[in-house]
């Protein structure tokens, strides 16, 4: 009951947040110099300077830009995310349409990371400073260090265009069909190296803390086999810390999806994001960072849940 | 045979400051059911010990020598069952290999009389001589490890059968063997109660869990007995309280769920480290009731840590003083108040506070526990001693043996005992004759 409650709270007091998300990523775009429009006579030499004019009228370029946000606002809260200004087509339509190419570009990311980072973690914990552990926190620590634009033509090189295993073009079929699949796993083990070292190292600290508390012992003088210890009472505690730095971790995974998009040319949301900031789309910026957030704020949300399901003491908190 | 022996127990910490050694060449003995207190200040290696009992010193701990024998008449069968291979005969052995040859064979070693049969009146004894005389015979070679050293038993042959007597070899025993013990027939009370329960399952699951793994329990009977221990133990409520995390318990209350749960298979023996340090004084009480009724009830043998003479004094038979590591007065628990033998225990003793005492300071025992990386030359508390003379310096004192009055063996470890002090122990012990030492605050049993 309490717990429904929480997280009802914590729905609520998310809002704010992303008025806030929105409000500075709108005053940024409209810092910044240029606008669709001059995008547009750019790219378009037979566009005149009257139609440019009167096409500033049209999308309400010139209002002052508090008119200009609440208009976006309300489109927004009607579930209307404005136009794409150089295709005439819906922004909301457009985000829809390539948002599921991008969470599964994610999911599959965050699914290798959490099945490599907690299993060597473990590993690495349970064999502190011997020589896998050394051998896991060097692989680790080059994990954190490697820029996820250079994995990921690394990986491109020497597995899909040397070994020729995984296709380099998009093989323009269905999104969970095969061929995709098969062409997601490089971006995917890309966009989620990072996370899985950041994750692994976590899991090694803490549960190498853990394991030195007295309930350790105390378990081990109740007989019970090494892993029982290991894989019940250890894991379960360190998991709390591992899910903070989780959750932390998915802003990362969202943003190094916008570079392992492009690189890999993956169909999805970070590649329409580029495009949209190089033509001064605002309604696409907007609707996509305003998901972005939403994406991070229930990342965060998630987290909590699974704190309070893994820590009775929390869940008494709430 | 005692149910629990250990000898010559030794175990070393390699830090990066030198060698520790925490419990150096240690030997006693528990009764089943017996009480036993093991007494000392911080760092005289009594919870190394404790640990060392149940095979949990943990790097950079090391076990170096020395022998634990548990000798449990079932639990050495049901081990000779699954480890027949592991299992010596001390019988055979008599009569396969001839004992002259082995005296002979641990004569070229260097091994004197004090080492193969712990009594250290038999240092330089010729080793054919205590043969004869019945002092020496197979079973301490084997019991003190020198079989494994001349190769008449294996690294591995943990189990002994000696006609009626056996026992287990906990120091040569495989870690499976070991954690079949551990909770079942040697379980432990931890000092503080909140760091020993795991915060993040339910107390009722910490019980449960022991009971379905060593007693082969089904998921619903381990919580039948587990709800029926956490009632023994005196916690109210105890079919709701099962499913309440250890958070939601009082500081009393965690105590009590773990006894419950050292309770839970029955055990043998029980090692109480510390067990009410962590509480107040009335809940101490308390706990302490309950720990004597419940072992008494189930005749469970108690090894019961302490600093606190106190303790001892209500629950124990009989009581070791340890210092720096090393035992130095053993001796039944009426006898040590009475008649205590070592200047230490007249130390520990003197700092008790006691009711209707006016001096404005509590006495103390000056100076701290020797560094145990360079131990003090000849006897380890000649630095803090009052009766300290040259030669306590220079001779490290043995553990002399001698009866009380009533015949019970006790035991110190001061050159007064060898006839080396010249000046003696002046010290008097004065007994108030309305003073009761064993009263106990009377309270009911919920917290």
């Amino acid at each position: 009951m309490s717990m429904q409650r929480y997280i009802a709270r914590r729905i609520v007091t998310s809002v704010p947040v992303l008025i806030g998300v929105s409000m500075v990523t709108f005053g940024l775009m409209h810092a910044a110099p240029g606008d669709v429009v001059s995008q547009l006579v750019a790219s378009n030499p037979n566009v005149s300077a009257a139609e440019a004019v009167r096409l500033r009228e049209e999308f309400g370029l010139n209002d002052p830009i508090w008119v200009q946000y609440i208009d976006w606002m309300r489109g927004v809260l009607t579930g209307d995310f404005g136009e794409v200004y150089s295709s005439g087509r819906d922004a909301g339509a457009v985000i829809w349409a390539r948002l599921p190419e991008t969470l599964v570009l994610g999911a599959f990311g965050w699914i290798f990371a959490i099945a490599i980072a907690i299993p060597s973690g473990i590993y690495a914990a349970v064999n502190k400073d011997q020589l896998g552990d050394d051998v896991s926190r060097f692989v680790a620590l080059s994990g954190i260090s490697v820029p996820n634009f250079w994995l990921g033509l690394m990986l491109m090189a020497v597995f899909a265009v040397q070994f020729d295993l995984f296709p380099t073009l998009d093989p323009q079929t269905g999104l969970f069909s095969r061929q995709m699949l098969w062409w997601l796993i490089l971006p995917g083990v890309t966009i989620g190296t990072a996370a899985a070292a950041n994750v692994m190292r976590i899991m090694r600290t803490s549960m190498a803390e853990e394991l030195n508390k007295e309930y350790v012992t105390a378990a081990r003088a109740k007989g019970l086999p090494e892993r029982t210890i290991i894989l019940k009472h250890v894991l379960r505690n360190s998991m709390i810390s591992v899910t903070t730095v989780a959750a932390f971790l998915t802003a990362g995974l969202v943003s190094g999806s916008v570079v392992v998009e492009n690189v890999f040319s993956w169909p999805g949301l970070g590649q329409e994001l580029v495009a949209a900031i190089q033509l001064r789309e605002m309604n696409l910026i907007m609707g996509i960072t305003l998901l972005t957030g939403v994406v991070i704020v229930l990342a965060n949300l998630l987290a909590d849940i699974v704190y309070a399901v893994l820590d009775p003491r929390i869940r008494d908190e709430y | 045979m005692a149910l629990l022996e250990v000898e010559s127990l030794t175990v070393s910490f390699y830090t990066s400051e030198g060698v520790v050694t925490a419990v150096d060449d240690l030997s006693y003995e528990i009764e089943a059911g017996e009480k036993f207190g093991v007494v000392g200040e911080s760092g005289a290696g009594k919870s190394v010990t404790a640990l060392s009992l149940l095979r949990l010193i943990e790097s950079p701990g090391e076990i170096e020598s020395g022998s634990i024998r548990f000798c449990d008449a079932d639990t050495v069968e049901s081990l000779a069952e699954s480890y027949p291979d592991s299992v010596v005969d001390v019988e055979r052995l008599r009569r396969e290999s001839s004992f002259d040859d082995v005296i002979d064979r641990l004569e070229q070693r260097g091994v004197s009389g004090a080492d193969v049969t712990g009594n250290l009146e038999h240092e330089g004894a010729d080793l054919h001589q205590l043969y004869a005389d019945g002092e020496l015979n197979m079973r301490n070679v084997v019991d003190r490890g020198y079989a494994v050293d001349l190769g008449l038993i294996g690294e591995e042959d943990f189990i002994v059968r000696d006609g009626e007597t056996c026992y287990v070899e906990l120091l040569r025993a495989p870690e499976a063997a070991v954690r079949r013990l551990r909770g079942n027939n040697v379980a432990m009370i931890f000092q503080d109660a909140q760091t020993a329960l795991n915060p993040v399952y339910t107390v009722g699951e910490q019980i449960a869990e022991a009971i379905r793994h060593h007693l082969d329990y089904d998921d619903e009977a381990a919580k039948t007995r587990g709800i029926e221990l956490l009632d023994t133990v005196g916690i109210p409520d105890a079919e709701n309280r099962y499913s309440d995390y250890p958070h939601e318990f009082s500081g009393g209350m965690q105590q009590r769920a773990v006894i419950a749960m050292a309770l839970s298979c029955d055990p043998d023996v029980i090692i109480a480290d510390e067990p009410t340090t962590a509480l107040d004084v009335t809940t101490e009480a308390k706990i302490l009731d309950l720990l004597e009724e419940l072992t008494d009830e189930f005749d469970t043998a108690v090894q019961l840590i302490t600093h606190d003479l106190g303790v001892v004094a209500e629950l124990c038979d009989r009581v070791m003083v340890m210092y720096a590591g090393q035992p130095v007065e053993k001796s039944p628990v009426e006898e040590l108040y009475y008649d205590p033998k070592h200047p230490y225990t007249v130390g520990l003793m003197s700092s008790i506070p006691r009711i209707g005492d006016d001096r404005d300071r509590l006495q103390t025992i000056p100076g701290t526990m020797p560094d145990l990386i360079e131990t003090p030359s000849g006897c380890r508390f000649h630095p803090r001693c009052p009766y300290a003379e040259r030669s306590c310096q220079q001779t490290e004192p043995r553990l002399v043996e001698f009866d009380d009055a009533d015949g019970r063996g006790r035991s110190a470890k001061c050159l007064e005992y060898t006839g080396d002090l010249e000046g003696g122990l002046d010290y008097s012990v004065t007994v108030e004759s309305e003073h009761v030492p064993s009263e106990r605050i009377p309270g009911e049993r919920n917290d």
